[in-house]
């Protein structure tokens, strides 16, 4: 079965992105959408990068547990960012996939691209 | 040790690429339109359902009843990667339903509702519902004002 605390590292990592995800959510379904604010940027030349806010989500919380880890030597908190980063490598590896495929397909384009929403 | 972590990324990474190609195939023209359909509002799409839930289900049962030893680390990478995005997902529709404006159903034209309005008491997101026609009666309902 999961080791204990990888899963927990890993449901950390989750809902520190529901959390991001949830607000763009609700803000656009409410006519409000945050785009290209903070966090939700993206690289517009190269709109098939994952925006911030997954960055900050999927590898900002795996690395901050490490470093926690390792400062406070607690091995316990190492785990967990693996759990954390198993999340957010598969989870980050999915989204260019998905973008990288959009753009090619002419979906999103890098001239006029704006923080594209996909978790619907 | 290397290898056990190894083989979880690897559960995990094929986690991945299965919810993510379902979302893809979504937009595709033979995509079953059952796993578009949601069971409630707030939860995610069926297909989303199925896809972050199958792998570790399906690789749990081969370790299990198919005795493949061999796939148990894979298979909790796969959790690693499902448990997580079921519960994002979920609290993403949530915020979704929840965010978008509350619609009032109006009956019009029903002479015996005096300007009675009816709110709906919960906002369905499908359009598909049949819209509402005006009734002559108003059932066990009894308006006295």
């Amino acid at each position: 079965m999961v080791e204990k605390n990888m899963l927990i590292g890993a449901l950390v990592t989750g809902v520190a992105d529901a959390a991001l995800e949830g607000y763009y959510a609700y803000m656009d379904a409410q006519g409000k959408a945050p785009s290209n604010q903070f966090p939700y940027l993206i690289i517009p030349q190269a709109p098939f990068i994952p925006p911030l806010d997954d960055w900050i989500a999927c590898a900002g919380v795996p690395a901050l547990l490490y470093a926690m880890g390792k400062f406070m030597k607690k091995p316990s908190l190492k785990s967990m960012a693996k759990g954390g980063a198993i999340y957010g490598i598969s989870t980050l590896l999915g989204e260019t996939m998905v973008r990288a495929t959009w753009q090619m397909q002419g979906k999103i384009k890098p001239a006029s691209a704006t923080y594209t929403y996909i978790a619907r | 040790m290397i290898m056990d972590n190894k083989q979880l990324l690897l559960g995990g990474i094929a986690g991945g690429l299965i919810y993510w190609g379902n979302f893809m195939a979504e937009a595709e023209p033979w995509y079953p339109k059952e796993l578009k359909q949601q069971l409630e509002p707030h939860l995610p799409k069926n297909g989303d359902l199925l896809a972050a839930a199958a792998p570790p289900a399906i690789l749990y049962s081969l370790v299990k009843f198919g005795k493949k030893q061999k796939l148990s680390k894979i298979a909790d990478g796969s959790i690693l990667f499902g448990v997580p995005t079921l519960l994002a997902r979920t609290v993403v529709q949530t915020a979704w339903t929840e965010g978008k404006p509350k619609t009032s159903l109006r009956f019009n034209g029903a002479a015996n509702f005096n300007g009675a309005v009816v709110v709906a008491s919960k906002y369905v997101p499908n359009n598909s519902m049949p819209k509402p026609v005006a009734s002559s009666s108003l059932g066990k309902y009894v308006i006295t004002s």
